[in-house]
């Protein structure tokens, strides 16, 4: 289980301004839960993955994760640009998380060849990533990220960059994956129905200094499909979350659902 | 997913061949084309006497004077000599710079203490330091590859410098998050990160050296292309000094070419991209696939 307990997080900008990013915040994920995170830009969603995954150190606080075997990754993280290696085959990409926890070649490359058939890239698998699109690359990080075999998996937007259709082709081809495999996640999206549909839980957090004002379980059974979406059952939580955004950040219209206002956080920078 | 056409493939895939090879022939009778036509205008004009041939011997003459040179040795004596300095120079240079420019991209300290020195040093033109070698080294060879060294290292640190600190942050973090440190991170992401910036540097580096080792020789040297060149002009013997000329230009485009090589080969994932103004036929085909 992961677990987070009276985060705080301070920035220094650069121009020696002292931001809040993160203010009290608590959570705790059990073993192979999905839950999601939504609140506003710049809310402070973004540092709170990485604290989490341990890219950044809290000001105050403390985070529980249960170590990994010792050649796997405790967390593994997917962007929301993905980060790709350009000059590493789409192989040794996947295989990326392995090699740097230490595995052998061969045996990186044999799981990362598994991996690349299940998200559908195997005929790419000895091209470079510049060959790839969006949506391919998307994949590639998916098939890296659980290919590294870490039991927990960060998700920064991981679909934000992609265009509607692709991202709607993602988000089942997510929600397949995790059912197979039921891994630990969370997911920063801006989507709220990416969150209602992928997720157990829905954290919603307000505006700078982030914290989590409301919590949200999504009722609808495993393994879900798309189809939820069109149910009212999903349309009245739709608005639910809706309704705890609006209030996370007062006088601000809640943002729209189609994640076309995806945008990086800004919480990070 | 496929990037193959789904209806009349195959005629399509030949005539995407066809193109891209008619592009390429193209190209290359442009590339020798141009050459020969200037060098027959040449030949036609001091042979009828529009320039003078004393001057701008035709190019028949100065291709039986190399000929000769080659001949009895005397061009592959200078050629070897020239050679001796620069390929040391050369080799010393870029391995100084791209460690230092190396070390200077990773690490704040170094960067500190060394980037405005390195900075105001870089504006200043390396031959100029020639005097103070000859100073400190007398007349042997060591100040004239020293000179070349100098020249190179500056191109190569600058060039790495810019190399590592232009990696992709993204890439960066990405790395980061797997955990990726030490020599990991140096082979997986650093190297290969900074490798093409590295290469433009030694790519520069080349044409700089040959300029540096030629003036060198001019001044301070009884062998070698420079020498050649700068003597033929105190004896008045212009087509001696073409050949030298000839030699020049053609080493450094052979070093330039091996160099190209050696980059097309230490990276291959650059090839994946589309030239910048590829000619439109090859900017259609090179379109990424969608999935």
């Amino acid at each position: 289980m992961l677990a987070a307990e009276d985060i705080d997080c301070y920035f220094v900008s650069p121009e020696g301004e002292v931001l809040q990013a993160l203010d009290q915040v608590s959570l705790a994920v059990e073993d192979g839960e999905f839950v999601c995170v939504v609140g506003p830009s710049g809310c402070g969603k973004s540092t709170l993955l990485r604290v989490l995954g341990g890219l950044d150190a809290p000001s105050g606080g403390s985070v529980r994760l249960r170590p990994g075997l010792s050649v796997v990754p405790p967390v593994a993280f997917v962007f929301q640009d993905f980060g790709v290696l350009p000059w590493l085959t789409v192989r040794a990409n996947a295989a990326f998380g392995l090699r740097m926890a230490g595995v052998g070649r061969r045996l990186s490359d044999r799981v990362a060849d598994r991996w690349l058939g299940r998200v559908g890239l195997s005929e790419f698998a000895d091209a470079y990533p510049g060959r790839l699109s969006g949506g391919m690359r998307q994949r590639l990080a998916l098939a890296r990220a659980f290919a590294s075999g870490s039991p927990v998996l960060l998700m920064d937007e991981p679909l934000g960059a992609l265009d509607p259709q692709t991202r709607v082709q993602m988000q089942e081809h997510l929600l397949e994956l995790w059912q197979q495999e039921h891994k630990t996640v969370v997911m920063v999206t801006h989507s709220i129905d990416e969150a209602l549909l992928l997720g157990d839980r829905v954290l919603v957090m307000s505006d700078r200094p982030g914290t989590v004002t409301d919590t949200i379980t999504v009722p609808f059974p495993r393994p879900r499909t798309a189809g939820i979406q069109d149910t009212p059952a999903f349309a009245r939580l739709r608005v639910r979350v809706r309704q705890a955004l609006r209030g996370s950040r007062p006088g601000i219209p809640a943002q729209r659902t189609d994640g076309a206002d995806a945008r990086t956080d800004g919480g990070t920078e | 997913m496929s990037i193959r056409p789904q209806t009349g493939g195959e005629e399509a895939v030949h005539r995407a061949v066809r193109g891209a090879r008619r592009d390429a022939a193209r190209a290359a009778v442009l590339g020798l084309a141009v050459p020969l036509l200037l060098l027959s205008g040449w030949e036609a004009a001091a042979r009828t006497g529009v320039v003078d041939a004393l001057l701008f011997p035709p190019p028949s003459r100065i291709a039986a004077q190399l000929a000769a040179m080659t001949a009895d040795g005397e061009l592959g004596g200078h050629l070897a000599a020239t050679l001796g300095r620069l390929l040391p120079g050369y080799v010393l240079g870029a391995l100084a710079g791209a460690l230092t420019g190396f070390a200077m991209g990773v690490s704040v300290t170094l960067r500190a203490a060394l980037g405005p020195l390195f900075a105001a040093l870089y504006c200043l033109p390396k031959i100029a330091t020639l005097p103070l070698l000859l100073l400190v080294f007398g007349l042997g060879e060591t100040p004239k590859v020293l000179a070349v060294a100098i020249t190179v290292f500056f191109v190569t640190q600058i060039n790495t410098l810019a190399g590592v600190r232009r990696i992709d942050t993204r890439v960066l973090e990405t790395a980061r998050s797997y955990g990726a440190s030490g020599p990991r991170l140096l082979r997986f992401v650093l190297l290969p990160g900074a490798a093409p910036a590295i290469l433009t540097g030694l790519r520069t580096a080349v044409g700089l050296a040959v300029v540096v080792v030629v003036a060198v020789e001019f001044v301070a040297s009884d062998n070698g292309l420079g020498f050649l060149i700068w003597n033929s002009w105190t004896l008045f013997r212009p087509d001696r000094m073409y050949v030298g000329l000839v030699t020049v230009a053609v080493l450094g485009a052979v070093l330039s070419a091996a160099l190209a090589v050696a980059e097309r080969w230490l990276l291959p994932w650059q090839a994946a991209r589309p030239p910048l103004f590829a000619p439109w036929r090859t900017l259609l085909r090179a379109r990424t696939p969608r999935s």
